[in-house]
C-alpha cells in the first residue's frame, strides 16, 4: 500500500512537472513572440514598415501572423494535455 | 434617412432585447442551486463556452473602437487586436488548470487555498471588485454615448435601460442566461463582421492587399507603416504590451467561464475554440478598418462623432444600405450589453461567493 502509494506520487509529481515544463515552454515562446513583434513595432518602425509589395508592408504580414501564432500554440497545447497527457495522468492512476 | 435607419435597428435592438429575455425566462426557471447560478452546474459545452467567451470578450470597443482607430491611424490600431489576443494563450497554459484543479467559482478558490483564507478572499475580492468598477464605469459610460450617437436616445436613459436589461439577465439567470446572452450577441457580432468584411472585400476583388494598396494610394504608404499617434513613445508601447497581455489574463468574468463545463479537457477547448474566434475578428477588423478608410474616408468618420467610433456602422451603411446599417448598431448595442452582463455577474461572484459566503460566514452556507 506504501509502496504504491509512494509510487504514485512519484509518478503524479512526474506529470506535473512535465506539464510545468510544457506550459512554461510555450508561455515563453508566446512571449518571445509578441515582445518580439512590440520590440520591432518600438525600437525598429523603420524595419517593421519596410514595402514588401504594393500595399504590403512587413508589418501588415507580421501582425496577422502573431495572431495565427498564437491559435497555433493553443492548438498545440490543447492536443498535447487532451491526448498525451490526460492518457498519462490516467494510466498513472491505473498501475497504482 | 437617418431616422428610417434608426428606425430599423430599434427593430432589431427590440428582437434581441425579447430573445435574450426569453432566454432569461428559460433559464431562470432551471436555476435552482448555487452551482447553476454561478457556473451552469458545468453542463455548458466547450463549443458553447467558447462562443460565450468570445462574447464575454469581444467588447463595443473590439468593433466600433478598433475599426476606427485603424480608419484613422492605419496599422497602429492592430497593435491593440494583437495584444488583447495574446493573452489568451497564456490563460491555457499558466491559469486554468490550477483554477480547475482547486477552484469552485472564482480564482480567490485558488489563491485562499494554501493560504489563510480571509486576507486572502478579502484581498482578492477588492483586486476582483476593483477591475470589475473600472471596466463596468468605462463600459457604461461608452454604452451611454454610443446609443446616444447611434439611435438618438437620450444619454441616462440609454444606461437606463442597459443597466435594468444587464440587472435582469444576471440576478434571475444567473450564469445560464449569461452564457446564452453571449452566445446569441458573439454569433451576431462574428456574423455582421463576416458579412462587412465580405461586402468590403468584394470591392477589391476579394483580395485585402488590394485594399491595402488603395488606402496606400490615397493615403499615403504611412498607413501601412507603424507610426507614433496611436502609442508614442518606445517604452510605452512596451508598457502597452504588458499591460494588454497579462491584463487580458486576469479579467475575473473570462476566469469565471473555466467552471461552467464539464471538465478540464472542456475548459481547455472552449479557450482554444475562443482564441480562434476572438483572433478571427481581429482580423476581420482590421479589414473593415481599411474598408472605411478607402470607402467612406477618416474625414467623414470623424464628421459624425463618437470619436471616429462610427467608421464600423458607416462602413455598413455604405456597402449595404439603411437595413445593414441597422443591423450594425443593433449588434454594438447588443454587445455593449452582453459585456456589462458578464462584469456584472462576475461582481455578484465576488461578493457572494468570496466576501458573504467565504470571508464572512467562513465557508458556510454557499447557498442562492
Amino acid at each position: 500500500m506504501t509502496v504504491s502509494s509512494k509510487a504514485l506520487e512519484r509518478g503524479m509529481v512526474a506529470l506535473a512537472r512535465s506539464r510545468l515544463t510544457v506550459a512554461a515552454s510555450l508561455s515563453f515562446a508566446m512571449i518571445a513572440i509578441y515582445f518580439g513583434f512590440m520590440g520591432l513595432f518600438a525600437f525598429g518602425k523603420p524595419v517593421l514598415g519596410a514595402m514588401l509589395a504594393p500595399g504590403l508592408s512587413l508589418c501588415i504580414v507580421l501582425g496577422p501572423l502573431v495572431i495565427i501564432s498564437s491559435f497555433l500554440l493553443c492548438l498545440l497545447y490543447v492536443y498535447w494535455a487532451n491526448t498525451i497527457f490526460d492518457r498519462n495522468v490516467k494510466s498513472t492512476l491505473e498501475q497504482a | 434617412m437617418q431616422s428610417q435607419s434608426s428606425n430599423i435597428s430599434i427593430a432589431f435592438f427590440f428582437a434581441f432585447m425579447a430573445l435574450t429575455l426569453a432566454i432569461t425566462y428559460w433559464a431562470a426557471k432551471r436555476t435552482k442551486t448555487t452551482e447553476t447560478f454561478f457556473a451552469a452546474g458545468g453542463e455548458i459545452t466547450a463549443w458553447q463556452n467558447g462562443w460565450a467567451l468570445a462574447g464575454d470578450f469581444l467588447s463595443a470597443a473590439a468593433l466600433l473602437g478598433i475599426a476606427g482607430i485603424v480608419t484613422s491611424n492605419g496599422f497602429d490600431g492592430m497593435v491593440y487586436s494583437i495584444g488583447w489576443l495574446v493573452g489568451w494563450p497564456i490563460i491555457l497554459f499558466l491559469i486554468v488548470e490550477p483554477l480547475r484543479n482547486v477552484g469552485k467559482f472564482t480564482f480567490a478558490d485558488v489563491v485562499a487555498y494554501r493560504l489563510s483564507q480571509k486576507p486572502v478572499r478579502s484581498a482578492a475580492a477588492i483586486g476582483t471588485l476593483a477591475v470589475i468598477s473600472f471596466y463596468l464605469i468605462a463600459q457604461m459610460v461608452a454604452t451611454g454615448a454610443l446609443i446616444k450617437l447611434l439611435f438618438g436616445i437620450p444619454y441616462s436613459w440609454s444606461v437606463i435601460i442597459v443597466g435594468t436589461a444587464m440587472l435582469i439577465y444576471v440576478l434571475f439567470g444567473g450564469m445560464l442566461a449569461t452564457t446564452w446572452v453571449q452566445v446569441v450577441k458573439a454569433a451576431l457580432l462574428m456574423a455582421g463582421g463576416a458579412f462587412l468584411c465580405i461586402l468590403v472585400l468584394a470591392q477589391f476583388q476579394m483580395n485585402p492587399v488590394r485594399l491595402f494598396a488603395a488606402a496606400a494610394e490615397r493615403y499615403g504608404a504611412k498607413v501601412l507603416q507603424p507610426g507614433s499617434r496611436v502609442v508614442s513613445g518606445q517604452w510605452d508601447a512596451i508598457s502597452l504590451g504588458l499591460g494588454l497581455m497579462f491584463g487580458t489574463a486576469a479579467m475575473p468574468h473570462i476566469l469565471m467561464r473555466v467552471y461552467t463545463v464539464k471538465d478540464v479537457k472542456a475548459a481547455r477547448l472552449s479557450i482554444l475554440y475562443a482564441t480562434g474566434l476572438i483572433g478571427a475578428f481581429h482580423l476581420m477588423v482590421f479589414v473593415i478598418g481599411f474598408g472605411a478608410m478607402v470607402i467612406v474616408g477618416p474625414q467623414a468618420v470623424l464628421k459624425a462623432g463618437g470619436g471616429g467610433n462610427m467608421a464600423a456602422p458607416l462602413l455598413a451603411q455604405a456597402v449595404g444600405g439603411n437595413a445593414f446599417f441597422g443591423f450594425i448598431c443593433a449588434v454594438a448595442f447588443a454587445t455593449m450589453l452582453a459585456v456589462v452582463a458578464g462584469l456584472t455577474l462576475s461582481g455578484v461572484a465576488t461578493l457572494c461567493h468570496d466576501l458573504w459566503t467565504n470571508r464572512h460566514k467562513g465557508g458556510e452556507g454557499d447557498r442562492v
